[in-house]
């Protein structure tokens, strides 16, 4: 395995690291799909 | 609420609906929350932070009165009885001064300190209107400033009027023998409600409001009495009394402080185009007509020009290649590569492609919405809605459910019904939402040559499918009954505001992009994985030997009567749309190779629609549109049904419901285009005649209706 593969790799389990966080948030509360019509993304 | 903003000032925006609230909120906050021009767009209370005076500015639905009807107007009147903020800016619509200050006479008896917004001043100058703001601020006896929320005109003065508000204001004063009832009932009430609040709860006794008695309780028997004598006397019900009381004491001060040009009793512009568009027979094709011509726009020509660049340039010849070539250059581990081009941006590009298409769309919606047409269509269906057993009400969730089903469910709060309700939230999903779109646009392409007469069916089988269930579910036992009385304003149109379509184009564009970026990707990174190894881990030469493959296999057969079941791929997407409907393409990106199609030169939707014919393209285009909606929309069924079994029983139906109206599409369409016949053609008749039955039965679930009334006993 060399460098840019490690390089690589890591940066997109960050992205998906990143991705998994962000719709939790938007699904723990209150089942959003984040379409914000609604406004509760906004209320926090 | 967190520990600052537990400090700051608590102001409420209330008004009536329509007349500009959340506008204002958005221009004051700097938020973007749903304007739109018709009564009945907030439907939950929101907050926003005015910087500038470091104050909290709550944002409530739009109420008539403070004795409300339907769910969205006790969510208002609970937050200013029981949160008390500091102060109230009540927005009241200058073009319509009488009815707004019916709601600003009951404000004033709260005995909270109140600024009156005059809102659309921009509209009432043109009119050639004169309102004299000091004369009305003396006669209500409090703090009034001319605004426009949409122009952004007096905005210093209201925030500097709100910040040095701090006085009660002076109730309007009704007559004596009324006034007389009212200390008398405030006698009884001292020390039972808020001392703030006396005179509100005092004059809602009077009116014999039903929630008022209900926070009263046990004196109630007394004040009864009080009320009893005054309507003797005065020989009329107390609450008309109390309502002529304070209309003619509203229209006192309208008269000296409003100078009208105009002599009313002439047809202004609204009312002429109004004859036309809700004519009774011009009102549906014009309607067909508009919408037509939106997704004409959308989706066959400007729209469909930008999607056709993002998949063939941006996607197909740039970031596909580009990335490729530049992975392979670092020498990164080809299954990395494979993941990232033929999972990752392979997915999250096939659903991107389509935001051109939506962007236009949302502009589109946007603009109708704002000018004032879409409550005309609210008031058009009703006539057809009535037939079906719904009101017009209820198209309103619908309208908004095209841009997102969770809004949409959670607007059907609005209709005062409870067996309206109930039904609407069961079904707006029907119509599809702006991440279908995708699916539409798609199956349009590949196998339609993108005509918008795909998307206006698509539309029509939500609708069809609506006023079907309208039928069907009234005739439910627990469900039955007559739809209430459809009563809305008709705003006067106007030109939407540029900022308002942009900000709202904007909002929904960042949002798809979001969601794509992030759950989509998660998804289709998923996806990739089970699409190339198989369950012992190893990598697969070809798709079809996969744990995908398997899965997929496992359920496709179900499918096969609908004309999609014998290529597993799209029995997979059907499923990951339920997580999120973009899903359905995402997956597809995946699975039917958008990366390698892009490197050959190719464009990937031909090739899909070379798989299906275009019955059974329009067969699966129909069970995605209406079978169980995503999980985001789900848990708000959920929230407005009440209960999980409700929820299930709903999306059970769904399910069904979309599984005969497919299979009845590819089977008899088969029939009818290509002569094929088999055992399924005649489960397709048996459903139509099936769904004839209950359509015309009267009772064709007696037996459930037995069976409950047994369980019950
Ligand atoms: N001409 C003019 N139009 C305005 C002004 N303020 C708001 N509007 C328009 O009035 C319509 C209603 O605005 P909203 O802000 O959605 O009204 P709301 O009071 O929040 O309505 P609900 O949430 O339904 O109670 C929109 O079409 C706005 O563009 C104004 O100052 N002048
Ligand atoms: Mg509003």
């Amino acid at each position: 395995m060399n460098f840019a593969t490690i390089a690589v790799g890591l940066a997109v389990a960050a992205v998906l690291v990143f991705a998994t966080y962000c719709s939790v948030r938007s699904f723990r509360n209150g089942k959003c799909s984040g379409c914000k019509e609604c406004g509760k993304c906004k209320r926090r | 609420m967190d520990g600052g903003t537990e400090l700051s000032r608590v102001i409420a925006l209330a008004g009536n609906p329509n007349c500009g609230k959340t506008t204002l909120f958005n221009r004051l906050t700097g938020s973007s929350q749903k304007v739109g021009n018709w009564p009945g767009v907030t439907i939950d209370r929101k907050e926003g932070r005015i910087k500038a005076i470091g104050a909290v500015l709550v944002d409530l639905p739009g109420i008539y009165s403070l004795s409300p009807y339907s769910p969205e107007e006790v969510v208002s009147r609970d937050f200013l009885l029981d949160s008390r903020p500091d102060a109230i800016i009540n927005i009241v619509d200058a073009t319509n001064m009488e009815r707004n200050l019916y709601l600003t006479s009951q404000i004033l008896d709260m005995g909270i300190p109140t600024v009156i917004a005059l809102n659309m001043m921009d509209t009432v100058r043109r009119d050639g209107t004169v309102i004299d703001t000091e004369k009305l601020s003396k006669a209500l006896g409090c703090r009034v400033v001319g605004i426009s929320a949409l122009k952004g005109e007096g905005m210093d003065e209201l925030l500097e009027a709100i910040s040095s508000a701090g006085e009660t204001p002076k109730p309007v004063r009704l007559s004596d023998p009324l006034e007389k009832s009212i200390s008398e009932i405030s006698g009884k009430l001292e020390g039972k409600v808020p001392d703030g609040h006396l005179r509100w709860y005092s004059v809602k006794a009077l009116e014999r409001d039903v929630l008022a008695i209900e926070r009263i309780g046990e004196s109630w028997e007394e004040i009864s009495e009080i009320i009893d004598d005054l309507e003797k006397a005065e020989d009329d019900e107390s609450d008309s009394l109390v309502a002529s009381e304070r209309y003619s004491s509203i229209s006192d001060v309208v008269v000296s402080s409003v100078k009208t040009k105009r002599a009313s009793g002439g047809y202004t512009t609204s009312d002429r185009i109004d004859r036309i568009v809700t004519n009774r027979w011009l009102g549906l094709p014009i309607f067909a007509g508009v919408m037509f011509l939106v997704y004409y726009i959308s989706i066959t020509t400007v729209g469909g020009w930008g999607t056709d660049w993002v998949n063939d340039v941006f996607f197909g010849e740039w970031t596909i290649p580009g990335a490729a070539a530049w992975l392979e250059s670092m020498a990164v581990d080809p299954v990395l590569t494979a993941f990232i081009v033929d999972g990752l941006i392979a997915g999250v590009g096939a659903v991107l492609g389509f935001l051109p298409q939506m962007l236009v769309l949302f502009v589109l919606l946007v603009i109708l919405e704002d000018s004032g047409y879409m409550a005309r269509i609210a008031f058009v269906m009703d006539r057809v809605f009535r037939r079906f057993g719904l009101s017009g009400k209820s198209f309103i969730p619908i309208l908004i459910g095209t841009g997102c089903g969770v809004p949409g469910i959670m607007a059907s709060r609005t209709i005062e019904s409870e067996r309206g309700r109930r039904i609407t939230a069961m079904t707006t999903t029907f119509i599809p939402c702006s991440a279908k779109l995708p699916i539409i646009a798609l199956i349009a392409g590949a196998l339609f040559g993108g005509s918008a007469l795909v998307a206006l069916a698509s539309y029509f089988i939500g609708v069809l499918a609506i006023l079907l269930s309208g039928i069907i579910l009234k005739k439910w036992p627990s469900l039955s009954g007559t739809p209430s009385e459809f009563i809305m304003e008709l705003p006067p149109y106007h030109i939407p505001g540029v900022a308002t379509v942009i900000r709202s184009t904007f909002e929904k564009g960042w949002a798809f992009v979001r969601k794509a970026g992030t759950f989509i990707l998660l998804a289709c990174g998923i996806i990739w994985f089970l699409s190339a190894f198989d369950w012992s881990m190893s990598m697969v030469g070809d798709i079809n030997d996969s744990m995908l493959a398997d899965i997929g296999n496992a359920i496709t057969w179900i499918f096969v009567p609908l004309g999609w079941g014998d290529e597993w791929q799209f029995s997979v997407g059907t499923i990951t749309g339920l997580l999120a409907k973009e899903n359905v393409v995402g997956t597809f990106g995946v699975l039917f190779g958008f990366s390698e199609v892009a490197e050959a030169g190719d464009e990937i939707w031909p090739i899909i629609g070379a798989m299906l014919t275009p019955i059974a393209g329009f067969s699966f285009l129909a069970f995605n549109l209406l079978c169980a909606p995503c999980f985001a929309a789900i848990g708000a069924m959920r929230r407005e049904l009440g209960t999980w079994k409700a929820t299930g029983a709903a999306v059970l139906y769904q399910c069904l419901l979309a599984y005969a109206v497919s299979m009845v599409i590819f089977q008899i369409g088969s029939l009818l285009m290509y002569g094929t016949f088999g055992i399924w053609t005649v489960a397709a008749f048996a459903t139509v005649a099936l769904a004839a039955y209950i359509l015309v039965s009267k009772e064709p679930f007696a037996r459930a209706r037995q069976k409950i009334s047994e369980a019950a006993a």
